[in-house]
C-alpha cells in the first residue's frame, strides 16, 4: 500500500478489452482496499510509463499483438522485481503451457492462469492472495523494526545501569 | 574414494527407473535408484541424501505427490524433487511447484535433454 493508502495494480496486457475486462472486474472487487488499476500494452510502454511501484502486477505472456519484438511476460516479470522485489506477479495468459507457467514460477510469479471461463473467479482469488501476501510482509517488517528497536533500549538501559553500578555502586 | 551422489526415481513402473538408470546413470555419474512409491524411499534418503528425486506424477496412481513433495523438502533442503509429468497442466505445475518441486517436466520428445540440462 502506498503512502497516500492506495493499493496499486498493474495491468499489462496487449488485448485492449481483456485489459478494460480485469480493470473493471479488479475495482469491483476490491474497492475496499483503495484500489488503484493501471493498465500497460505492453512491457517497452510499461517500462517507460509506468511512476509507481505496483503491488501487483498482472501480466500477460504473449504481448506481441503490435510489436514483433516486444518483451514477453516473464522478461516483464524481470523488470518488475528487479524494480520492486515485493511486488507480487500473476501471469494471465492464453497459453496452457506448463513450461511457461514453470518458468514464470522461477522468475517469481505468485501465480499463473489461463485465460478461460474461471479466470476471473482464480484472478480475484489470486489478488485477493498477493494482498494478504503484502500485508503480511509489511507486518513481517514492523515487528522485526519493533523488535531492533527493544534490542536497542535494552542494550542501553542495561548500559546504563551497569554503568551506574560502577560508578556510583549505593544507588541500588 | 569419490563421494557417491544419488537420484531417486518414483515411479510405478519397475522399468522406468531402469530406462533412467541407463540413459543418465552412466553419463553424469550418479547412480540412480528406483522406488514405487514415496514412502519406500524416504528411509534410503536418511543414508543416501540423494541429488536429485524424480517423481513420475502420472504413474503414481492414488497417490497424491504434494504430500510427498513437502515431505522431502522438508527432510532434506539440498535436494532438488523434479515432477515429471505426461500432461502439459498449468495449474498442475503451478500447484506442485507450490508444493516445493524445483521443476516440473512435461514428457514429450524434449525430455531427455530438458532432464539433463537439469541434472547438469
Amino acid at each position: 500500500m502506498n503512502s497516500n493508502g492506495t493499493t496499486n495494480i498493474h495491468i499489462i496486457d496487449d488485448d485492449r478489452m481483456l485489459i478494460q475486462a480485469i480493470k473493471n472486474e479488479i475495482e469491483k472487487n476490491f474497492s475496499d482496499v483503495n484500489v488503484q488499476v493501471s493498465v500497460f500494452e505492453n512491457g517497452e510502454v510499461y517500462a517507460v510509463a509506468a511512476k509507481d511501484k505496483p503491488d501487483v502486477a498482472i501480466i500477460d505472456f504473449h504481448l506481441d499483438s503490435k510489436y514483433k519484438d516486444a518483451m514477453n511476460g516473464v522478461k516483464v516479470i524481470d523488470f518488475i522485481k528487479k524494480r520492486s522485489a515485493d511486488t507480487e506477479v500473476v501471469m494471465v495468459t492464453g497459453e496452457e503451457n506448463a513450461e511457461i507457467a514453470v518458468r514464470a514460477m522461477h522468475h517469481g510469479a505468485h501465480d499463473y492462469i489461463v485465460k478461460n471461463d474461471n479466470m476471473f473467479r482464480k484472478l480475484n482469488m489470486a489478488v485477493y492472495q498477493c494482498l494478504k501476501l503484502r500485508d503480511l510482509k509489511e507486518e513481517l517488517k514492523m515487528q522485526k523494526k519493533i523488535s531492533y528497536i527493544s534490542a536497542v533500549i535494552l542494550t542501553l538501559l542495561i548500559g546504563t545501569i551497569t554503568t551506574i553500578s560502577l560508578v556510583a555502586p549505593h544507588t541500588f | 574414494m569419490k563421494h557417491r551422489q544419488f537420484i531417486f526415481v518414483i515411479d510405478e513402473d519397475p522399468l522406468f527407473p531402469v530406462w533412467f538408470g541407463s540413459v543418465f546413470g552412466d553419463k553424469t555419474g550418479y547412480s540412480v535408484l528406483g522406488y514405487s512409491r514415496p514412502e519406500e524411499a524416504y528411509e534410503e534418503m536418511k543414508t543416501c541424501n540423494p541429488r536429485f528425486v524424480f517423481l513420475n506424477h502420472n504413474s503414481l496412481k492414488g497417490i497424491n505427490v504434494q504430500p510427498a513433495i513437502l515431505k522431502i523438502k522438508a527432510l532434506f533442503k539440498e535436494t532438488r524433487v523434479i515432477v515429471m509429468s505426461d500432461e502439459n497442466n498449468a495449474e498442475t505445475a503451478v500447484d506442485l511447484m507450490r508444493s516445493g518441486a524445483d521443476d516440473f517436466v512435461q514428457k514429450d520428445e524434449a525430455t531427455i535433454s530438458k532432464m539433463f540440462q537439469l541434472i547438469y
